[in-house]
């Protein structure tokens, strides 16, 4: 199943040392700023906005053709 | 037994007992306070105490999922200043936070206060001195400090949980250095936590739980274990807590006034979980309108949808999901600690000795 992984610039590096630690070093994040859980929905779905082209590209991108290209710049 | 991996390499850190705190200090692989230097006869001493093989992983431990060796884990404790007989307690203890069901990724990640949270049962707590008395949380307390200190450095060393880089916490809590007591056993009217949880009173265990700290409970004035749980009650379940919004296993405290006040007027500790459960309550009406619907409705709809705002929101979902311990010495204060919530549950350990004491 075509799968992106969403997180805050906060839990990037978590992420991306998880992602490491399971065998994914280039799983590709899309990032979104932080906090959005006590913004206003109206910056949060902002968010989810400007998030989405890497979203898209994410889940339609070949799998061969998305390694190496960390979102987060990792 | 567990996979066997590689040795620890030996370091040639130039200089005294300064020189060796400042690189391990300037590595990164202290809690900031000064370690004892993990020297291979240091070790050597630890490892006597277990009968596992030193390369033996215990398993892997999170955020870094790197495997925590008994090797390891008698390194992080010689430094943090243990007797090499308090090692059986802290591979206990690290083979418990180990344990999935204890959900050691969460706690390490988490941006909650949470901690490994150690509770020592059995013959162990006499033999080493373990404090389940007075100031029992400390300070002052040598088996009590490194003990619990041995399990962060591990949590730190071999987990990988650097606070502000993969510990994730919004400020971590004192606990967070070192937080292990004794059951004060022979003060707790219903018998002891590891006998409740299915181990023989013989047995020396350590139970982990998963506070986000300590909330004070006094009351010095009632007489009745009714009265006393009003307050218990009351003091639990506030809005902010995490297990009001999460669920889980919220943990009492009580100091032996209060257990024997309980026990004097009838309760059982099922009477008292019982209690806990259907009078430590706050109404919905209470929670902010964004509360309602993130925290409690979205994630638990089965309990939450569609009541009205005079309902009774709980802090657990059962009775026998509440733990009730004896500890502390003289005075009518009891803890109420909040759990992380229901991704994590509490996690007893039997000790080992090693089949011929050294």
């Amino acid at each position: 199943v075509p799968t992106a992984l969403c997180c805050s610039e906060t839990f990037a590096p978590l992420a991306r040392m998880e992602a490491t630690a399971k065998g994914y070093p280039t799983l590709p994040l899309v990032v979104v700023p932080h906090p959005f859980g006590t913004m206003p929905a109206a910056v949060v779905r902002g968010y989810a906005v400007n998030a989405l082209p890497d979203v898209i590209d994410v889940l339609t991108t070949p799998l061969e053709r998305l390694a190496g290209r960390g979102r987060d710049g990792a | 037994m567990g996979t066997v991996t590689a040795r620890a390499r030996v370091l040639d850190v130039p200089g005294d007992g300064e020189g060796v705190n400042r690189h391990f200090l300037e590595q990164g692989w202290t809690d900031g306070l000064p370690i004892v230097p993990p020297t291979e006869a240091a070790v050597a001493a630890m490892l006597d105490w277990t009968d596992r093989d030193p390369a033996e992983a215990l398993g892997a431990m999170p955020p870094e999922w790197a495997p925590a060796t008994v090797e390891g884990v008698a390194i992080n404790a010689v430094m943090a200043g243990c007797r090499p007989e308090y090692f059986p307690v802290v591979l206990a203890a690290v083979r418990a936070v180990l344990d999935p069901d204890y959900n050691l990724y969460g706690i390490q990640a988490t941006t909650n206060p949470v901690t490994p949270f150690l509770v020592v049962n059995g013959p162990v707590r006499g033999e080493l001195g373990i404090n389940g008395g007075a100031g029992c949380l400390g300070p002052g307390w040598p088996a009590n400090a490194t003990i619990g200190r041995a399990v962060r450095l591990c949590l730190l060393n071999l987990g990988g949980g650097r606070p502000g880089v993969l510990d994730r916490a919004t400020h971590g809590q004192p606990g967070k250095y070192t937080m292990c007591i004794a059951e004060n056993e022979e003060e707790n009217p219903w018998g002891p936590l590891h006998v409740h949880r299915g181990f023989a009173a013989a047995t020396s265990t350590v139970t982990v739980l998963a506070p986000c700290g300590t909330q004070n409970i006094i009351d010095q004035c009632s007489t009745t274990a009714q009265s006393l749980l009003m307050t218990l009650c009351h003091a639990a379940a506030y809005v902010g807590s995490n297990n009001i919004f999460l669920g889980g296993e919220p943990t009492l405290v009580l100091c032996p006034e209060h257990a024997a006040l309980l026990h004097r007027g009838g309760f059982t500790r099922r009477d008292v979980a019982r209690f806990l459960y259907d009078h430590a309550r706050t109404a919905l009406a209470a929670f902010s309108p964004e509360n309602v619907e993130g925290m409690l409705r979205r994630r638990r709809p089965r309990l939450f949808d569609g009541l009205p705002g005079h309902f009774l929101v709980p802090i657990a979902e059962a009775p026998e999901h509440f733990h009730l311990i004896v500890a502390g010495g003289p005075g009518p204060h009891s803890l109420f600690m909040p759990s992380f919530g229901q991704t994590t549950r509490a996690i007893t350990v039997p000790i080992e000795r090693p089949a011929r004491r050294p």
